[in-house]
């Protein structure tokens, strides 16, 4: 049941796609990512990936005017959090 | 039409519990696997049946190669492995027309959803774009190019 609508889904989508009715979600530029960490050790380290500023006790944020840039720099803090003390 | 397929475990239909998605689950993440690659495999068709010539599916879940890829159905090609440094939107680029997100999940500040979290829950405990909260799917628009 459920492959039956992700195939029509798809389908539908690509058509929309093709004929403008789909756009590409848009944000307002500069974007600021903020993300609150469970623990303020695990903020402390995001900070140290480049981009990435303290913005509180367990949050960081991440603004730039290029939405690649932010995500890059998000990606960047996953990993860095996984190795510090995440899974 | 060049289609791009992003696909995550946890919000595959039938997938209810952690030990689908973690390879120490045995047979239970065997089955998750199972169940996810018949959802991509489902997209991939509905692309392709609606004209898309090109699907890249980029596996995004865990280490990120939770498919077989002999499996995907053709003409799908495969992106697996760690690690990527674009993560869940690698190999996206401006030559792509559509983004589909297959197995995405609610995040772990949203409503209650099946095995909610975003990106590692023992790190993240929200995630706000704008000051707006978002999950996974969310997070990664940013890495969509605009055209």
């Amino acid at each position: 049941m459920a492959c039956a609508l992700i195939g029509e889904a798809a389908e539908r989508a690509v058509e929309a796609v093709r004929s403008g009715a789909l756009a590409a979600p848009r944000v307002a530029l500069p974007a600021t990512l903020t993300v609150e960490l469970q623990t303020a050790d695990m903020a402390e380290v995001a900070s140290w990936v480049k981009g990435v500023e303290r913005g509180g006790t367990r949050s960081v944020t991440i603004t730039g005017d290029s939405g690649g840039a932010v995500f890059d720099a998000f990606v960047a803090l996953t990993y860095i959090t996984r190795q510090a003390g995440g899974r | 039409m060049k289609v791009f397929i992003s696909c995550d475990m946890e919000g595959v239909a039938g997938v209810v519990d952690w030990s689908q998605c973690r390879p120490s689950g045995g047979p239970a993440y065997t089955q998750g696997c199972e169940l996810m690659l018949a959802e991509v495999n489902a997209a991939v068709a509905g692309a392709v049946a609606a004209g898309a010539h090109e699907v890249v599916v980029n596996d995004s879940h865990g280490a990120m190669s939770n498919l077989d890829p002999r499996a995907l159905r053709v003409p799908a090609s495969y992106l697996s492995g760690r690690h990527k440094p674009r993560y869940m939107m690698q190999g996206l680029d401006e030559t792509f027309d559509a983004v589909f997100m297959v197995g995405y999940h609610g995040s772990i500040s949203g409503a209650s959803s099946v095995l909610s979290h975003s990106y590692n829950p023992e790190v993240i405990s929200a995630v706000l774009l704008n000051g707006r909260p978002v999950g996974e799917s969310g997070t990664c628009t940013r890495r969509w190019p605009v055209r």
